[in-house]
């Protein structure tokens, strides 16, 4: 695979930077290596599929966040950066290309194996719009979404619907799979106002997991994923193959692992290598490799060893000296930047996307082997498991304390928050949980801000009375 | 209503070669904002608060889908040195070029867009303008290209010439106005603008094929070529006859050809495969005297351009006047919004 | 902490009021409260100056801004937040204290506090108007009166009306038509309270707080709060001399630390 920014390694201090210094800084960039860094290779270079471009470009078109965010400077993360935003655009160039374009929602990532495994085939989540109104920090979406009666007392993944109904996120998906069941019930709600409104939905049935009944949730999952093969086989007209599967199921694990090592890099002792909402774009290319796995694996890889680099020579920022678990995705991504500026440093997370971590093994049935990793799912079965996910992130990380960040409206949020509040306390550790703020209400924002800094100020008084 | 798609929306289908619901409606409503909104040229030429609340409130008035920075194509100039003549309900006029003799070139600096001339004027309404409504609408900034930059510094006449008799020295001033000209759109970049570039006095109407070919496009080519390292999709406007020079018109690299006269199926024949076309409803046709069938101008337009298989944007062949009659605009701009693709989701 | 000739500034810019305070490590020299007004920073610099001539200082050492408004007093060397400087201004008017809530203008808050004033653990509650000193000045205009006189009518009342709502815009109707339906005054005034002291109080019991608990805001300076809050947690309460002070005590013995 062509690795072009090898021979172009930024010499420069590991440091936060914005927009604004992005724009300029790109300049120096060499015109080759922004000429050959391109997605869907094998299009032979397409006109199109350039993406290193530096954040100032997606601003201009109306992703009003990226002026007001803190980017990492290095070259690695300026490609992740570039891969990430091009994605919508990526959708619909697959399109044209003659791709299928597949709607996975509700399962985060446990079906894109499968679904990539059919040729010329690429998947993506329309459950991800709910980023959109924050980075354009806009409510273009949720109106749209409140026109279906999805308001404020539903989830940010209410965006999806908008996405459906305004046709201009991505281009009509070939299938919409909708995992419904032990999951998340406000995209439920956002998926049958999808199906309600015509675009039909391949209905997935996810199970309650319980240990007494492990054996009974995989085989019925193991069959929700073989009902799904055949859904692909009539779609495509293509059989499933094993060996097809298996390439895909190589990558797929491939891309895991290097996540779980970036994962480990993040959390190294030290100095803070990499800024928080990086780690978050790394850690969601697990869901559906931002629609190129190939590529993806590459600019993963490039990141990774920019890490690895940066950990071995004790380079990072300096000023973020206190490790914060992170729970739940932040949907404004500006409140990890607050977290940093207050000397906070995210050194481990819990996504709601254990489902995507762990290796898929080989040595079963594809169909077992899906529903296996599937059932390790952050949102499926008991509250306590997921606390007990949070706990080993703070016991793997060394966590000075997490950090919470709900969603008003999110049907899981207020049952796991308190759960999850009380396992960390009991662990002695501090812990902070808030409801993240709709886009553009400044008010509520500068509380959380202010929530934030006490937050920090308590932990950074105790460590020094401690020290002291 | 619920699915319709915003400006946003549409422009952003058409740069990636998707056909949204319908063409864009863009009527550049420039200088004659100031006029809806009720403040003279003056203040809307030197007050980026007003000239920012004039686009909005005519924005909100006409519907058209685009936020419009311009006020005059002498900025850059200005901002180097030379004097231009502001007047309280006329666009900005040229009074004294800063070089008055060939030599004076070397003494140019690239003006500084934070501080120098009008410059900030733009960069103050691009940004209330982007946090106003960004999200929806898409905010341009209109940057005059090198060759029309060089002739306000140096006066139309004696630029023109130069090219014939001093070429040397033309491109020497045609460097330092494109170097000008990138650091300008930088800025306007960061403001939250897309740049689109004007070259009235690349008209086919006042120079000819070959002076566009060796002074004109070559700089406007590199400045596109910056900005397309940043992967902008850049409109370029000529304004003026430029049916004799369709055929060149790609070769500046333009995504979007913004035409004045022209024929538009004729455009399309001539390039419509390598470039979008913006275009072209006769400016004057707007004035409130005029007797030109805008409704009719507008049908055709619409029935033309659609045809374009690089996409089309519904557009004045240039600026509206500042003295356009609104029922006009309005009308034209209801029948742009009107029309559809044949759009299949 | 000694004094070593050295004065330092806390200055609490809150919603409504902004309050002074200097410090020589070991007295409290000056203390001074002004309006809070549209420019909180030039209030806060007032209020300093103000606090400053009382003392017959020119200058502090050190100054620390803390309140929703710290960021606007630019002359100050540093900010922190609300929540650590009431610990640390309660850990010295009431050492023993484990515990305190605060009620200020616009939000209120919980907070367990350790050894020296380090804050354990703290709790808020600034998304909306109730469980704040805002709700009670809403509710006492809309029965024409002061928020003394509102307390005090309170204070009269053995049997508070109970008032079902926490929103502060239907607490309003609620009140009058309690007024209609012929509940007293002091009972409808009581039951206010009563609201407001059983909303900070579930919030607080999130925290699990140890007694003892103090209370220190503006608010605690209403006893008939103080009496609502005392019985919603089911404790007895303590309230430092200059409850209002607290924030700006906390932030001026953080800024004597920090010369």
């Amino acid at each position: 695979m062509l690795r072009p920014h090898k021979n172009c390694h930024q010499k420069m201090r590991a440091r936060q930077i914005d927009y604004r210094e992005w724009h300029h800084l790109f300049r120096q960039i060499p015109e080759e290596l922004v000429e050959s860094t391109r997605y869907y290779r094998h299009l032979n270079d397409a006109e199109w599929s350039k993406y290193l471009f530096p954040p100032s470009t997606h601003a201009v078109y109306g992703n009003r966040l990226l002026r007001k965010l803190k980017f990492d400077n290095s070259l690695a993360s300026l490609r992740l950066w570039g891969f990430a935003m091009s994605e919508g655009e990526r959708l619909y160039r697959a399109r044209q290309s003659g791709y299928r374009v597949i709607a996975e929602m509700g399962d985060l990532g446990a079906v894109t194996p499968l679904v990539h495994s059919f040729p010329d085939t690429i998947s993506f989540y329309p459950d991800c719009l709910w980023w959109t109104p924050f980075l354009m920090e806009s409510h273009v979406l949720f109106n749209e979404a409140a026109e279906f009666g999805l308001g404020e007392d539903c989830c940010f993944v209410r965006a999806a619907i908008g996405g459906y109904s305004k046709r201009a996120y991505f281009p009509k998906p070939d299938l919409n799979i909708g995992v419904t069941g032990a999951t998340c019930d406000d995209m439920a709600a956002v998926m049958s106002e999808i199906a309600l409104s015509g675009d039909e939905i391949h209905w997935f049935e996810l199970p309650h997991r319980s240990e007494d009944n492990f054996q009974y949730s995989k085989k019925f999952l193991a069959g929700e994923h073989k009902k799904l093969c055949n859904k692909m086989e009539e779609l495509t007209g293509v059989k499933f193959s094993e060996s097809r599967f298996n390439d895909v199921v190589d990558k797929v694990n491939r891309l895991r692992s290097l996540i779980k090592e970036c994962k480990e890099l993040t959390a190294a002792d030290g100095l803070n290598p990499i800024g928080g909402i990086e780690m978050m774009n790394v850690e969601f290319s697990a869901l559906s490799y931002y629609a190129d796995l190939d590529e993806c694996l590459s600019v993963i890889e490039d990141f990774r060893d920019m890490l690895k680099a940066r950990v071995n020579a004790k380079e990072g920022y300096t000023g973020q000296d206190i490790k914060i678990i992170w729970v739940t995705p932040a949907a404004d991504p500006i409140l990890i930047n607050y977290l940093e500026e207050l000397g906070g440093r995210i050194a481990g997370s819990e996504y709601v996307i254990n489902q995507v971590t762990s290796r898929i093994r080989k040595d079963c049935s594809p169909f077992e082997a899906l529903a296996e990793a599937q059932l390790q799912g952050s949102l499926m079965g008991s509250s306590a498991f997921r606390a007990q996910l949070v706990l080993d992130e703070i016991e793997r990380t060394k966590a000075d304390g997490a950090i919470i960040s709900g969603i008003f409206g999110s049907s899981h949020c207020p049952f796991e928050t308190s759960i999850i509040i009380k396992a960390v306390r009991e662990k002695g550790l501090p812990v902070l949980a808030f409801d993240t703020a709709q886009p553009g209400k400044v008010k509520l924002q500068s509380q959380i801000y202010n929530r934030m800094q006490a937050f920090m100020e308590s932990i950074r008084i105790s460590r020094s009375r401690y020290a002291g | 209503m619920p699915g319709e798609m915003n400006p946003r929306e549409r422009w952003g289908l058409l740069l990636i070669d998707e056909i949204p619901d319908r063409p864009p409606v863009y009527p550049l409503v420039t200088s004659h904002a100031a006029a809806a909104y009720g403040c003279d040229l003056i203040q809307y030429c030197t007050d980026g608060e007003v000239l920012a609340e004039a686009q909005l409130y005519a924005q909100r008035l006409y519907q058209h889908e685009g936020l419009s920075v311009f006020t005059d194509v002498g900025i850059i100039a200005e901002a180097m040195g030379s004097k231009y003549h502001l007047r309280e309900y006329e666009v900005p006029i040229l009074d004294s070029p800063i070089i008055q003799n060939p030599e004076a070139v070397e003494d140019l600096r690239i003006p500084d867009p934070v501080q120098d001339g009008r410059l900030p004027v733009y960069l103050e309404a691009i940004d209330k303008l982007y946090t106003a409504a960004g999200d929806i609408l898409p905010v341009f900034a209109f940057i005059p290209c090198p060759f029309t930059t060089s002739a306000g510094l140096r006066g139309t006449e004696e630029f023109l010439i130069s090219t014939a008799l001093a070429p040397e020295n033309a491109h020497k001033l045609l460097e330092i106005s494109l170097q000008a000209a990138v650091k300008f759109c930088d800025e306007c970049i960061l403001a939250g603008a897309l740049p689109v570039l004007v070259d009235p006095l690349a008209s086919g109407s006042v120079i000819s094929r070959s002076t566009f070919s060796q002074f004109a496009s070559p700089y406007t080519r590199r400045l596109i070529e910056h900005l397309h390292r940043y992967d902008l999709d850049i409109m370029l406007h000529i304004c003026g006859d430029t049916s004799g020079m369709l055929d060149l018109i790609p070769a500046t690299g333009a995504d979007l050809f913004s035409m004045d006269k022209a024929d538009i199926s004729s455009a399309i024949a001539i390039c419509g495969d390598k470039i979008r076309l913006a275009g072209n409803l006769p400016p004057h046709g707007l004035l409130e005297v005029s007797r030109i069938d805008m409704a009719q101008k507008a049908e055709e337009a619409v029935e033309k351009g659609i045809t374009n298989p690089k996409g089309f944007v519904l557009s004045t062949g240039c600026e509206a006047p500042i003295k356009a009659s609104p029922e006009k605009l309005h009308k034209i701009i209801e029948i742009g919004r009107k029309s559809h693709y044949d759009f299949k989701w | 902490m000694i004094s070593n000739g050295k004065i330092s500034a806390g200055i609490d810019i809150g919603s409504r009021s902004v309050k002074v305070v200097l410090w020589d490590g070991l007295n409290v020299t000056s203390r001074t409260i002004i309006p809070t007004g549209w420019y909180p920073g030039d209030s806060a610099a007032k209020a300093y100056q103000a606090a400053l001539s009382q003392a017959g200082l020119e200058r502090a050492e050190h100054i620390l801004a803390t309140g929703y408004g710290r960021f606007k007093a630019d002359f100050a060397d540093g900010q922190v937040t609300e929540i650590t400087t009431h610990a640390k201004g309660i850990s010295l008017t009431l050492p023993q204290a484990r515990a305190l809530i605060d009620i200020g203008g616009q939000d209120s808050k919980a907070m367990i506090i350790g050894e020296g004033g380090i804050v354990r653990d703290f709790a808020m509650n600034d998304r909306c108007a109730a469980g704040s000193g805002k709700f009670l000045e809403y509710l006492s205009s809309a029965m024409a009166m002061g928020v003394e006189e509102f307390a005090a009518l309170g204070m009269e009342s053995n049997n508070p009306a109970l008032i079902s709502t926490v929103c502060t815009v239907f607490a309003e109707t609620e009140v009058l038509s309690l007024l209609a339906e012929g509940v007293s005054k002091q009972d409808a005034a009581a039951g206010v309270h009563r609201a407001i002291a059983k909303r900070v109080a579930q919030m607080a019991a999130s925290l699990h707080p140890p007694a003892p608990i103090a209370f220190a805001g503006g608010v605690a300076l209403n006893q008939c709060m103080v009496r609502e809050l005392s019985n919603a947690l089911g404790c007895d309460i303590i309230v430092p001399e200059y409850p209002l002070f607290n924030g700006a005590l906390g932030a001026a013995v953080i800024a004597f630390e920090r010369i």
